[in-house]
């Protein structure tokens, strides 16, 4: 018996552990949300966060509907068991985000209001259901391949965050700095790259190994990453910040380029404890939109290296 | 009598240049009760309100309340950052919180009778009893801990003119560190006050500095509350044993 034959022996205990802790999820999101003092800050934030899980709910129940497993997408049982795991998974997600990226949705959205933090927390959301989700996509022997494929596309998305915030400190610029021009950047770039990943975690099982081989088809990652880093770096380094030399060089691998200044002059607007500057603003959604259509085309037109 | 929301508005008003940093946890527990005065002292270890200059009133109890309206009176903002969660009874809380939610709702008439401009300099109001306390099982464990998010970034605050942090503390603590070593690297000169004394201070750069684990594990450590802030009972320890 193979492993994942093996796994599948686990599926009642799995799904009742996934139901309890997407239950626990749901409950604790919604009651956080509903419970934030006072009722009237940061509306729009909690509108987003409420209808966020209504979204990623019809995602996955899309995939799992139209592109999953021959034997999941007409079962109800397994589509069930498909979203509770789904949102076990988010639930893990959030987590990550917490640790890894220091962006917490309860902290840095729900306390403090902080609308960067609102742009790249919903991004970095996005990202992990469309990994997820893709996870789903194609024919397999059960629950295991779906996280195996899915952990690989998670580890990397984690991974190549890591890296661009290593370059260029963005996940201090959105938590510290409330920069919101930044965090629209950084959420479109998590869930740019979830998308590529996504993809690469897609497709039939075959083995783990194969897995592994096929998961290569989100190299675009890379490239869009660096392309990201590039692309930041021009915006700290833009005329338009404040270049006042009063940055310390070892603040990132970069050294010398001067950190966003949020100094109040004509045409800046103070949001959410950030001055926004609207040109930079207005320029980072359109980077925003670049990233995600790079990263749709890279899962619809690019060759892959495996004929994936 | 005022309500919690207009307490809290008085607090954090609208337009003002620091209000995105005011936390709502101490206002949106606070008991509702007649209005008493308060003996605010004078802030005379502060002459005149500086520009240029942000203080940290980092002092125990509804000691930072009082020093904070002291500094209202001679222009500057203050912005409340308690963060701890009050607990019906008062014995069973390891960091007393109730002192300071009645100096700020005593404090609310005070505030509102002063004319604070909305771009005063920020007087940001810390209890310095916020991690001490020791954890004993069936007591309410609302200590809690500020963080670099906390607080307008080193780059805001020079962005408004801000040149200089003055603390008012006996001590440095720990968490103020994280905060005050990024401000003084990017070029803030850091004072601490005892309220006889100023003397600038070279900040140490902490441990787990700008480590992104950080945050994370030291509320890891807390309790939060659902309605936001920080504040649970810590569990009973069972009994163990049979019979």
């Amino acid at each position: 018996m193979g492993i994942m034959e093996a796994l599948n022996e686990l599926e009642t205990i799995v799904l009742i552990v996934s139901a309890i802790v997407a239950a626990f999820f749901l409950f604790t999101w919604y009651r956080r949300i509903l419970s934030a003092w006072p009722v009237n800050r940061g509306k729009s934030a909690k509108l987003v966060l409420g209808v966020l899980p209504v979204l990623v709910f019809f995602m996955i129940l899309y995939i799992l509907e139209t592109a999953a497993s021959h034997d999941v997408v007409n079962d109800r049982y397994y589509i069930n068991f498909y979203l509770a795991l789904g949102f076990a998974w988010l639930y893990l997600g959030v987590i990550v985000m917490s640790i890894f990226f220091n962006l917490s949705w309860v902290d840095d959205i729900l306390n403090m209001n902080n609308k960067a933090a609102l742009f790249a927390f919903t991004g970095g959301f996005l990202g992990l259901t469309v990994i997820y989700a893709a996870a789903n996509i194609g024919d397999g022997p059960g629950w295991g391949c779906v996280v195996f494929a899915g952990a690989l596309g998670l580890i990397s998305w984690i991974l190549l965050a890591l890296i661009m915030n290593l370059f260029t400190q963005a996940f201090e610029r959105v938590t510290i700095e409330r920069d919101v021009s930044c965090g629209i950047r950084l959420g479109s770039f998590l869930l740019a790259i979830g998308i590529i990943l996504g993809r690469a975690s897609s497709g039939d099982w075959t083995s783990a190994y194969m897995t592994i081989v096929e998961f290569m088809v989100g190299w675009p990652a890379i490239p869009l990453t660096l392309m990201a880093i590039i692309a930041e770096l021009l915006f700290i380094i833009n005329g338009k910040y404040n270049n006042t030399p009063v940055n310390n060089p070892s603040d990132s691998v970069f050294g010398a380029y001067p950190l966003p200044h949020n100094v109040i002059t004509g045409g800046k607007n103070n949001i959410s404890g950030s001055d926004v500057d609207i040109s930079i603003l207005v320029s980072s959604v359109l980077w925003g939109i670049t990233l995600i259509i790079i990263a749709v085309i890279s899962i619809t037109i690019l060759p892959s290296m495996f004929g994936k | 009598m005022l309500s919690n929301v207009e307490v809290y508005k008085i607090w954090a008003q609208d337009n003002a240049l620091w209000t995105e940093w005011v936390k709502p946890v101490s206002f949106a527990n606070m008991r509702r009760k007649n209005f008493e005065g308060l003996s605010i002292p004078k802030a005379d270890w502060v002459l005149q309100s500086d520009r240029s200059a942000a203080i940290i009133v980092d002092l125990p109890g509804k000691d930072g309340v009082l020093e904070g309206l002291a500094l209202a009176h001679i222009g500057y903002r203050p912005v409340p950052l308690y963060n701890g969660v009050r607990y019906y009874n008062a014995s069973k809380m390891i960091v007393p919180v109730h002192e300071i939610e009645d100096a700020l709702y005593n404090g609310a008439v005070e505030l509102s009778g002063l004319r604070i401009s909305l771009d005063a300099p920020p007087a940001f109001l810390l209890d310095s009893n916020r991690m001490s306390g020791r954890v004993i099982s069936g007591e309410y464990d609302n200590r809690w801990s500020i963080f670099p998010q906390d607080m307008p970034s080193a780059s805001y605050l020079i962005g408004k003119g801000i040149r200089n942090v003055i603390v008012r503390t006996d001590i440095m603590r720990n968490d103020l560190e994280h905060i005050l070593y990024k401000y003084q690297s990017l070029g803030i000169t850091i004072y601490m006050d005892d309220g006889v004394i100023r003397r600038a201070v070279k900040v140490s750069k902490p441990s787990k500095f700008r480590n992104l684990f950080y945050r994370f594990s030291v509320i890891m450590g807390l309790r939060r509350n659902p309605a936001g802030g920080f504040g649970g009972m810590v569990p009973e320890e069972s009994s163990g044993g049979y019979g």
